[in-house]
């Protein structure tokens, strides 16, 4: 990794990690709108796993689903 | 003015207490429970290149979802594709002249077929996870599974996850009957998703994947005229290390009942691979039981060291050393739309039908045109109906 790669990566982690940790919250009884489908975070429904499959087979990356099963990356 | 500092200085204290929990990989997201009932997703997919002319892919996906008693659920996943078409085969270079790329002809038929299952134990604020799964293609194998944990923390408000996987592949080649090669791969991963406000999700995962054995594409090949008339067959290390950063926003606008999903991913591997993608979408809830989402994502990537992209490149390489010309390790930009409509049919399902337009191209690589010899076009659609039972 070139320094200029390392040093973007060490700041974009520390950026995430930060602003992942902040904010207030949600008391339960204010949960109503996290609860929409919208909102879900979880990458497990049939189209998202479509896309990734189409994803991984034409880009040099795979992405952050369970390992296993991207297929031979032929053709 | 003191209880706002105060407030204040307890949101950064548990702004601090998350970050170093996350830091230390105790562990990731919400834990949710299981299902209170059985929940399908089925869709059918197509996908094609170049209006069909070169890979076109169909067939259907199946997600179900059952819960187990009151504290464990069970996920199946089951995708049949039958996959036609033609794709680059052999890379030509000659001097001076541009890279000729020949194509396989429309010999390309299989069908690829997945299956795998997860098993999910919930315990009050901490769940485990254990998956299992195989995918069968003409030539290709793999036996993969993986287990995760996730804790719940700060009222539910900070999730904590770690997870390792594993996948033994065996791959083969319909051109020569005599190959039969392995590769391992074993990943480790860690995240955290944090509510942000009522309004406001956001999380953050790590992953290191370390892969051991063929990494070749036995179907592809580079040959350069003048040097030679050297013919190089697809060589890669027999190793690859990669690390995947993704974050992941869900931005709620009650006002005007809309929803924002942004992810950023930052990619970077030991072949001199780097990437990121950006994916955006939009949510538009119309009050209707029609919902709308349009969506846009990028993606970047820098060539991989032994990438091959010109004649004078083609003529340094000597027999045995690692070359490619395969396309996906080029440098190039890829930008897609997308489209769902999205219909409620009942409080207890919804038909969708996706839309997402795919361009390949050099010129879209971030900083200076990339190494592409060409550019493409791609269409995915689908549709898929949601159901809760």
């Amino acid at each position: 990794m070139s320094s200029k790669h390392y040093y973007r990566g060490v700041l974009i982690l520390i950026l995430s990690i930060g602003i992942t940790g902040c904010g207030p919250g949600a008391k339960p009884w204010e949960r109503g709108y996290l609860a929409k489908p919208a909102m879900s975070l979880q990458q497990s429904s049939t189209h998202a796993g479509a896309r990734q499959k189409v994803y991984s087979s034409r880009e040099s990356v795979r992405g952050s689903a369970s390992v296993g099963g991207g297929g031979c990356g032929c053709n | 003015m003191a209880a706002t500092k105060a407030r204040k200085g307890t949101q950064a204290v548990a702004c601090l207490n998350s970050a170093a929990a996350a830091l230390l990989g105790i562990s990731a997201p919400a834990v949710a429970g299981p299902p209170l009932n059985l929940q399908t997703d089925i869709e059918y997919v197509r996908y094609e290149e170049e209006g069909g002319k070169r890979m076109t892919v169909d067939g259907p996906r199946i997600s179900i979802r059952a819960p187990h008693g009151e504290e464990a659920a069970f996920t199946l996943n089951l995708s049949h594709e039958s996959v036609s078409g033609a794709s680059p085969a052999v890379v030509t270079f000659s001097s001076g002249n541009k890279p000729n790329i020949t194509l396989s002809g429309a010999s390309i038929q299989e069908t690829q077929n997945h299956v795998d299952g997860t098993y999910t134990l919930y315990d009050g604020d901490r769940s485990w996870s254990m998956g299992l799964g195989h995918a069968k293609e003409n030539d290709y194998r793999s036996r993969f599974g993986s287990l995760s944990v996730a804790r719940s923390i700060d009222q539910g408000n900070t999730e904590l996850t770690a997870g390792i996987g594993f996948s033994s592949d065996d791959i083969q080649s319909t051109n020569d009957p005599s190959l039969n090669e392995k590769r391992n791969t074993s990943e480790l991963s860690i995240g955290a998703s944090r509510t942000i406000s009522p309004t406001r999700l956001l999380q953050t995962t790590l992953l290191n994947r370390h892969g051991r054995g063929y990494f070749n594409d036995p179907y592809k090949n580079t040959f350069c005229i003048g040097c030679g008339s050297v013919f190089l067959p697809d060589l890669r290390p027999g190793e690859r290390n990669e690390w995947l950063l993704t974050s992941r926003l869900r931005n709620h606008f009650p006002e005007s009942r809309t929803t924002l999903k942004a992810e950023y991913r930052f990619y970077h591997d030991d072949w001199g691979v780097n990437a990121h993608t950006l994916d955006l979408g939009w949510i538009v809830e119309s009050g209707t039981p029609w919902n709308i989402e349009a969506g846009v994502r990028y993606h970047t990537q820098s060539e991989a060291d032994f990438f091959v992209g010109s004649y004078t490149e083609a003529s340094r390489v000597n027999q045995g050393e690692t070359v490619s010309s395969d396309y996906r390790l080029s440098s190039y930009g890829t930008l897609s739309s997308l489209m769902r409509l999205s219909r409620k049919m009942s409080d207890a399902s919804t038909l969708d039908f996706n839309m997402e337009h795919i361009r390949q191209d050099p010129s879209l690589h971030f900083g200076s045109t990339g190494s592409l010899f060409e550019s493409m076009d791609a269409w995915l659609l689908s549709v898929n109906l949601k159901q809760e039972f």
